[in-house]
């Protein structure tokens, strides 16, 4: 085929005619993105215009401390400081996980803290509203409604924001008020840790990614009483547990206080089998740092499934008590 | 002249309706029909990027060589469903994500693409504007009506208003609408089939009279018969 043959043949044509459409079209968007492009900060004022609604507000918009964004129950995308008549008040997206079918609830959450720093630390004084705003497989989300949002952050307590323990907030969509409450008790740890200067003590002791920060422990002779609250893992909410560890590294008591589980059939499958434990065993069945989440193993140690996240807590918090027992003997306690 | 247009017409939104007739575009119907505001907005947008693309690709199809139409389509119907996504972030932010993924999903629609090949390449650009109007208001009735009925069933509402406390969750998952679906392409091909049956009976009944009115000399219902 000659050069003046393929300019007059069809595939010339078809080449031609295609690369035409894609040019005029790239053009023709290209353009268009310019006009409608969406820049950060108006995204960001229609979010806070959907938490007030009809109001005019003013507010600074704040980088993301990576070092406290990321948990295993959520993730938070961005951070505002109100300004002017909502002075005090923080606005945070949090992706909340551990939805149904693993899926994740995306929520704007106000709170009101008091402001503070290392030295002079301050206080998270409670959420002000949660507006969900996006969703990954949560068929039932309709079903979380205004009234059961504000029954869950009526019923902060020590442990955060729970949805089940003497909550009795009832939804019909269990995993995702779980997932909710996961981004709530997010939003609660990161205002604590960035704004209000209130950082985990525990973040540099082994397997502590499951422990609050409001956990306490004495040390007496060679006995440590922990009082270990550990996060929400959804739908099981944050557990308060009394672990005793003696001498021998070894655990004497283990006794449940405040039960996270989502009910009376979970609880019964908790694993029972602590006292006498030491870390080896249990890092032997969650992980040395607790990164094994899952519960192939759990089978193999005698634990029952049917509440896998209540046991991972459970579990998460021997390992830490029996993991950092040498730690808390050496820092003396701090309850 | 506005025979055709009617005929058109009647046949995007009855006759051929994409939905319930052709079962075209099941995706966006399965997905968004559990609420009756989503339904529409889809269908809306769906009217949109149809009528464009027929037009569009009315206009081009003496210069569309045949062996890469098909690519072309594609290229056009993709920008087409981009600028809308642009549009709706920009200006109408809550339907863009009430619409979510399946916004971007009218690109793969069999509707769009079918239209194009079926008509809008062998068609003026006006009749494309109104074939694509047409089905496009035919899908979109369809997704209404089926968006109402699931909505009032499974939230106890209509267009997020709240109607009754009752509801049947069922009907606000896929699954439900997946029944609603398939009832509703019952109902509307029993409607239509009874229609197009006594249509026919009565041209027969009439041609019958003519025959008889023929052989007894009487006056013919010619006009009768062509009505």
């Amino acid at each position: 085929m000659t050069t003046k043959e393929f300019f007059k043949s069809t595939a010339f044509k078809c080449i031609a005619v295609l690369l035409s459409i894609v040019l005029i079209c790239g053009i023709l968007l290209t353009f268009c993105n310019a006009l409608f492009f969406v820049s950060d900060e108006e995204r960001a004022a229609r979010a806070v215009a959907k938490v007030f609604p009809g109001e005019e507000v003013t507010f600074e918009t704040d980088d993301v401390n990576a070092k406290y964004s990321q948990a295993s129950g959520y993730t938070v995308n961005r951070a505002y400081t109100m300004t002017g008549e909502h002075q005090g008040e923080y606005l945070v997206e949090v992706v909340g996980k551990g939805g149904y079918k693993s899926g994740t609830v995306t929520c704007w959450i106000l709170a009101s803290a008091v402001a503070g720093d290392v030295a002079n630390p301050g206080s998270f004084t409670g959420i002000e509203k949660v507006v969900i705003t996006d969703n990954q497989k949560q068929s039932f989300i309709g079903y979380i409604t205004e009234d059961a949002l504000q029954q869950v952050i009526d019923g902060q307590n020590n442990e955060g924001f729970s949805a089940y323990s003497g909550s009795g907030v009832t939804t019909g969509a269990t995993f995702s008020l779980g997932a909710i409450v996961s981004a709530m008790n997010g939003a609660k740890t990161y205002i604590e840790s960035v704004y209000c200067g209130l950082a985990n003590p525990y973040e540099s002791w082994t397997a502590s990614s499951m422990i609050d920060r409001t956990t306490t422990y004495t040390v007496s002779g060679d006995t440590v009483t922990y009082s270990i609250v550990t996060v929400s893992n959804s739908p099981a909410s944050a557990f308060t547990i009394t672990v005793v560890v003696g001498g021998d590294k070894k655990i004497s008591e283990f006794t449940i206080v405040t039960d996270g589980s989502t009910g009376a059939n979970y609880s019964s499958n908790i694993y029972t089998g602590f006292v006498g434990k030491d870390a080896a065993f249990f890092a032997g069945i969650i992980g040395e740092n607790g990164e094994n989440d899952t519960n192939s193993n759990y089978g193999a140690n005698g634990i029952a499934t049917g509440a896998t996240k209540s046991n991972y807590l459970c579990l998460s918090a021997a390992l830490f008590a029996t993991a950092n027992y040498d730690t808390a003997v050496a820092e003396g306690g701090n309850a | 002249m506005m025979n055709k247009y009617k005929k058109i017409t009647l046949d995007g939104i009855i006759f051929n309706n994409p939905t319930f007739i052709l079962v075209l575009g099941t995706c966006p119907t399965l997905g968004l029909i559990s609420s009756a505001l989503s339904a529409l907005e889809m269908g809306l947008a769906v009217i949109v990027v149809l009528t464009l693309s027929n037009m569009i690709i009315s206009a081009l199809r003496k210069l569309i060589p045949n062996e890469v139409r098909i690519p072309c389509y594609i290229v056009v119907i993709a920008t087409l469903v981009t600028l809308i996504r642009m549009v709706l972030d920009k200006l109408l932010p809550s339907v863009y994500e009430a619409l979510g993924g399946f916004l971007a999903l009218i690109v793969v629609n069999c509707i769009i693409l079918g239209r194009a090949e079926a008509f809008a390449n062998k068609h003026t650009v006006a009749e494309s504007a109104v074939d694509g109007l047409a089905n496009g208001a035919g899908f979109t009735i369809a997704l209404t009506v089926m968006g109402v009925i699931c909505e009032f069933l499974g939230k106890g509402s209509l267009f997020g208003l709240k109607i009754m406390e009752f509801s049947i969750g069922l009907f606000g998952t896929p699954a439900g609408s997946f029944i609603v679906f398939g009832l509703s392409i019952c109902a509307f091909t029993a409607i239509i089939d009874k229609f197009l049956r006594a249509k026919r009976v009565k041209a027969n009944r009439l041609a019958r009279e003519n025959l008889l009115g023929a052989a007894q000399g009487s006056v013919p219902a010619e006009k009768e018969v062509k009505a």
